[in-house]
């Protein structure tokens, strides 16, 4: 029986790979002297620290070094894989930046030739090689040259970033802490929303959040409702920058939000106030065209929808200046085209009077709210067949119905006037 | 000057972020971290990947538990009275295994890609903490078996994953 420690190093290092336990088996190669008979194989026992044994496994002949000398292989389980503490995290502080260090194991193996006792051998170990993992499988992924990758995390939730360095002359980092100490002059403010060049972040409960910038020129903006915003440039230089910021508390001003056009007032139209992305407020105008909100002074902007079909509004800044401010919402008509559609005997051309028209389902439902686009009803043929209405412009068919005649779909284009569809049915 | 190998950078997010990691104070590669949102009912895992990362992953509240208890052995009792004795021999306890079957909704290709080394993982463990604090006795370790390994989704859908997560072994109260 030979006693011998085996020590692994798990190296945090691609090609060497500290990865390799966890890649695939651990490969030793052991030379063994030996005198007496040829041991053809032997056992290795592999026990830890606390002469726990953790598996025993088989060593076959690799290779004959000399008559009395040979190398053998030996593939080392999960079992001891297993065994390897590796990467344990629990130690490492939120926002830290470290090194994983490297790991070294040593376990005591036992190595035994199970025909010694009727072929007596003594076995010398000379060399195990092999402690040192190499693979090749790891180096070839790309997350390992440091090229960009998307992780999934959760919200306040422990989340570790990973990225490898390959030249010990290299300063790495991630960039110079900024850290940004909110209060409104007497206590920590949270919840307080800071955008450094498009980057976000929240102040915690503390007032505090930090951001990791790298050297450059930046600028700043800071807002909470209820407080004046705040906005500045800074460089980092080499060097880490704290800002303690005041915020001001800011005033309300009552805002009437009053949508109106031709002295018509806009009932139900939805209005949304944003302050950097933020919805702030929103709410439907009343039967006066009102929507009464109130808003800290300050600049908003401001979204308009579910207006009538012939309505629009742009989206627009709206400064909060004074207390109250009525906003009187700029209320524009879109560009429509009037379409003529011309119904008619399909043999003899004459008019035909009465036709109803409508959406595509509409021909088959004869359901009088399958109306055409933007029509409130369905529209029906005069004394020369025709109707006339205006549209916005694009495609849509449309579904005819008239008594005595088979109904009928129709491609309906809307460009520039004249716009004539002709429709022609013929009797059932 | 710095040492060869990995880096970790530990954050506990609340918004999407990238992180720009430099060398030499020059951006040598921006990590995007997306932040999905998280119940407290939610089992969260933690597991190595392929590439010896940490990663974590939350199955939603819609688990279940099963528990698969094994008796340890009975003992032979001396029956002593025909009218007080209850039984012959005593069943010394019990050793119990519980798997509990997980469930994540609607995961994108991009999250599976990341998931599917949890299958092959030789480390994961599982948070039974308060939420609150995330040391070593939070995790424990468990053992995982997907109902199906999927790695990826035909037509670039959205699919759902169970699988079933073994807690350690443990024994009831023994009766020796």
């Amino acid at each position: 029986m030979a006693i011998s420690t085996l020590t692994i190093f798990q190296d945090n290092k691609v090609g060497d790979s500290n990865l390799m336990p966890i890649h695939s088996p651990l490969i030793f190669l052991v030379d063994a002297e030996y005198t007496g008979a040829d041991p053809y194989f032997i056992y290795c026992k592999i026990y830890n620290d606390d002469d726990q044994l953790l598996g025993i496994f088989k060593c076959i002949p690799y290779k004959d070094l000399t008559t009395a000398k040979r190398r053998f292989m030996f593939i080392a389980d999960t079992v001891l894989q297993g065994y390897m503490e590796d990467f344990e995290d629990t130690e490492q502080s939120e926002s830290s930046f470290i090194h994983i260090e490297n790991i070294t194991k040593v376990f005591k193996i036992e190595f035994t030739d199970p025909e010694e006792n009727a072929d007596p051998v003594e076995i010398n170990i000379t060399t195990i090689h092999g402690i040192r993992q190499f693979g090749n499988a790891p180096n070839l992924n790309e997350i390992f040259n440091n090229e960009t990758e998307t992780i999934f995390a959760y919200k306040n939730k422990p989340c570790y970033v990973y990225f490898f360095n390959d030249n010990e002359d290299n300063v790495i980092g991630i960039g110079y802490e900024v850290k940004f100490i909110i209060d409104d002059g007497v206590d920590p403010v949270d919840e307080v929303l800071i955008i450094v060049d498009g980057k976000q972040l929240y102040t915690n409960t503390s007032g505090e959040a930090t951001f990791n910038l790298l050297n450059g020129n930046y600028s700043y903006t800071i807002y909470k409702e209820g407080f004046v915003e705040k906005s500045n440039n800074f460089a980092v230089n080499g060097a880490a920058l704290i800002f303690e910021i005041t915020l001001i508390a800011n005033t309300v001003s009552a805002v009437t939000f009053h949508a109106e056009y031709d002295s018509v007032d806009q009932e139900d139209v939805f209005i949304e106030v944003y302050k950097l992305g933020l919805l702030i407020a929103s709410g439907y105008t009343n039967p006066s065209g009102d929507l009464n909100r109130s808003l800290y002074l300050d600049t908003y902007d401001i979204k308009v929808s579910d207006l009538y079909w012939e309505y629009y509004v742009d989206d627009y800044e709206l400064p909060v200046i004074t207390n109250p401010q009525t906003d009187d919402i700029v209320i524009q008509l879109k560009s429509t085209y009037a379409v003529t559609f011309y119904v008619r005997h399909g043999i003899t051309g004459d008019p035909i009077v009465g036709a109803t028209i409508g959406s595509e389902a509409y021909a088959a439902s004869g359901n009088p709210l399958d109306v055409w686009r933007n029509q409130s009803t369905i529209l029906t043929t005069l004394g020369d067949g025709k109707v006339t209405v205006y549209e916005l412009s694009g495609s849509e068919n449309c579904g005819v119905r008239a008594k005595g005649y088979t109904s009928a779909v129709k491609p309906v284009t809307i460009l520039e006037e004249p716009n004539l569809i002709t429709i022609q049915l013929f009797e059932t | 000057m710095s040492q060869i190998g990995y880096y970790r950078y530990k954050i506990n997010p609340t918004i999407d972020i990238d992180i720009d990691f430099s060398i030499n104070y020059e951006l040598a590669a921006t990590k995007s971290v997306i932040v999905k949102e998280w119940c407290d009912n939610d089992k969260l895992i933690k597991y190595l990947n392929k590439d010896g990362q940490y990663r974590f992953f939350a199955f939603n509240r819609f688990w279940e538990s099963n528990d698969k208890p094994k008796e340890l052995g009975r003992s032979n009792k001396i029956i002593t009275s025909l009218l007080t004795s209850k039984s012959s021999e005593d069943i010394l306890g019990y050793k119990n295994e519980r798997i509990l079957t997980l469930m994540a909704h609607d995961i994108s290709q991009d999250e599976l890609t990341v998931l599917s080394d949890l299958w092959t993982s030789p480390r994961v463990l599982m948070y039974v903490g308060d939420h609150i604090t995330f040391s070593e006795n939070d995790w424990i370790q468990v053992s995982i078996k997907a109902k199906n390994n999927l790695t990826r989704i035909k037509k670039s859908n959205y699919t759902d994953i169970i699988v079933d997560i073994t807690l350690p072994e443990w024994y009831t109260i023994s009766m020796l």
